[in-house]
Formats: C-alpha cells, structure tokens, sequence
C-alpha cells in the first residue's frame, strides 16, 4: 500500500508539473519531502514572471487535478499580490512564486537535503 | 475520486500531528525572540503549541539584539529578562533562560541548541519559530544541522502562514511589540496587550517612551 501510495503522489506531482508548464511557469523542480516532514510528500515549486501568469498557472493546476485525477486541493493560500499562492493536493503542497519571494523565502535551501525531481521533458 | 481522497489526507496528517504529540510529551520546546517587550501574542500562542502538541516544557529564551540593526536603543537585556520572567510567572511550564544575553557574541540558535542537546540528551527538542521569520530561515547558521537537531514548529499570529513544510500552530493575534512600544511612547495605555507585571515594570523603568 505504501509503495502505491508513493507512486501516486509522483503521478500528481507530474500531472501538476505538465500544467504549470502548459503555462510557461519555470523553474519547474519538485523536492521530494518523504521522510523529512510530515507535512507532504511533495513540494512542487514554480516561478511565474507577472500576476497574471501566476493566477493562470494556479487555474491550470487546478483543472489538470480535477480533469486528469478528479481532485481538488485541500486547501490554497495566498494571493497574486502576495506573490506566493499555494495549493494544497495533499501529498503535494504546489508552491508558485514569482522570482524574488522564491529567492526571499528559499525553500530550496531550507530543505537542501530533500532529492529533487526535474521535468525537463516539460520545459 | 481516484487514489487517495481528502479525507485519507487529512486523516494522514491528522495521525502525522498524534504521533508528534506522543513524541512531545518529554520534550522541550525553545522559544527564541527579541521579546522587547514580551506579550499576549507570544504567549498564548506558546501555551496553544503546548496544548496541541503536549509539550511539557517551554523555555523562553531572549536573543542579544544588534544595536546597529535598530533605529532605537534595545532595552537593557536585564529588564527583557526582568519582564520575561514576569510574564510566565504563573506557569510551571514556562521558564526563562538568559543565556544568550550572557554569552559573547551574537546570538546563534545553533550554538544555544547543541548546548541544549548535550545538556538534555533524551529529551526531543522544539524550536518555536514566528511566522515572519519563517522566510529568514534557510539564512539561518548551521540551518542543515539544526533542522535535524530541533522539530521547527512555526507560531503565526498572520492570518495566511504559508506552509513551508513545519507544523504549524496559528491564532490570529494583532499585537505586537512594536505597537505596544508606540503606545508608550504616546502616553497610551497597553493594559491587556501584556501581563499586568509586565505593564508594571515598563512603567516602573520608563522604558520605550522614545518609543
């Protein structure tokens, strides 16, 4: 159970990753949490350039979520002004950003030992 | 809905939240800050995270301000300590430790907690963490090591505490010190935004009325 579990949270980080890119979000790079929070298994973290990127990414993720796995975040937080909005899938927290507070908040550097997942067959 | 559903996640982190309260129950929980002044802010927020996570004890440790980071004077460390103490005075769960005020240098969590851990070798260790400094942590000394020494549980008193991958305990409180130094500053009362002891020796010592 434990094994298809995992692959499932992997799936969605994919499915989530394909939409952000759909949308042109970059810096596509998910960091694997399994074992280091309990929080999540996946943070999946993306950079839009402007507001409405970031409005539009989050738009695509969600209806990727709902139309390829019939789901719908727990939870999102923040807003476009605050230039962070997140979206809760459970086993993947999706982070989008835009450069400077991804920079300014450095979840990559917080969580340094967290194996990365790449998507360049999506970039 | 295909795979897990919401409630299997919720359910996760619900069992995810037991499990670290069963940990808690001989742990320690290091609450750092300027505290300059100590108030209900902090305080019913430490006392939440000890209520939730069944910490049983919660030390308060003031950290040496840099004057040259400030725009004013920091207050005399002896009375942050003074009105800490105060403030926690009712509750056998709370106590103050002033070491980093005593110690050379700047004050560096890393240093505070390896001492913690040499001298608590058993007990699992918390760092209580403000949300606004939720986003400075990664420039933290030592982050990598300290992370695997202390569980980081984040306090928000904001009402949007972005989850950055630590438990998190939240309450939306608008007070804080900054405010409540103003007020003084201004003739203005800050009777129930601290403990009465607290007020008391603020008024007693004259501090903050520059604000």
């Amino acid at each position: 159970m434990g094994f298809i579990a995992m692959d499932e949270a992997l799936e969605k980080v994919r499915v989530c990753a394909r939409a952000a890119a759909s949308k042109k979000a970059a810096g596509l790079v998910a960091l694997d949490m399994r074992g280091l929070s309990s929080l999540t298994d996946f943070f999946l973290l993306a950079t839009a350039d402007s507001e409405p990127q970031l409005k539009a990414v989050a738009e695509a993720v969600r209806e990727a979520l709902r139309e390829e796995l019939g789901q719908r975040p727990l939870a999102e937080d923040g807003f476009p002004a605050s230039q962070w909005v997140v979206l809760d899938c459970g086993d993947v927290i999706v982070h989008l950003f835009r450069m400077e507070t991804r920079e300014r908040y450095g979840l990559e550097h917080l969580w340094k030992d967290a194996p990365r997942v790449e998507f360049p067959e999506f970039e | 809905m295909q795979g897990q559903t919401a409630g299997s996640m919720i359910d996760r982190r619900a069992r995810a939240a037991l499990d670290l309260r069963i940990m808690s129950e001989s742990g320690i929980a290091l609450y750092g800050g300027s505290f300059d002044p100590v108030h209900i802010g902090h305080l019913i927020l430490a006392r939440d995270a000890v209520e939730q996570l069944g910490i049983a004890r919660v030390v308060l440790i003031p950290a040496k301000i840099s004057p040259h980071k400030l725009d004013r004077p920091p207050s005399p460390p002896e009375l942050r300590v003074e009105m800490l103490r105060a403030a926690v005075a009712g509750d056998a769960r709370f106590s103050v430790d002033d070491r980093e005020l005593r110690r050379g240098g700047p004050s560096f969590t890393i240093d505070t907690v390896r001492e913690y851990r040499a001298e608590h070798p058993g007990a699992p260790l918390f760092f209580f963490l403000g949300d606004d400094n939720v986003g400075e942590l990664h420039t933290w000394k030592d982050i990598e090591e300290l992370k695997r020494l202390v569980q980081f549980v984040v306090l928000a008193r904001s009402c949007s505490p972005l989850p950055v991958g630590f438990p998190r305990v939240g309450r939306i409180i608008e007070i804080n010190s900054t405010e409540i130094r103003s007020r003084v500053a201004r003739g203005l009362s800050i009777e129930g935004m601290t403990p009465p002891a607290v007020c008391e020796i603020i008024a007693r010592h004259g501090l903050y009325r520059d604000g």
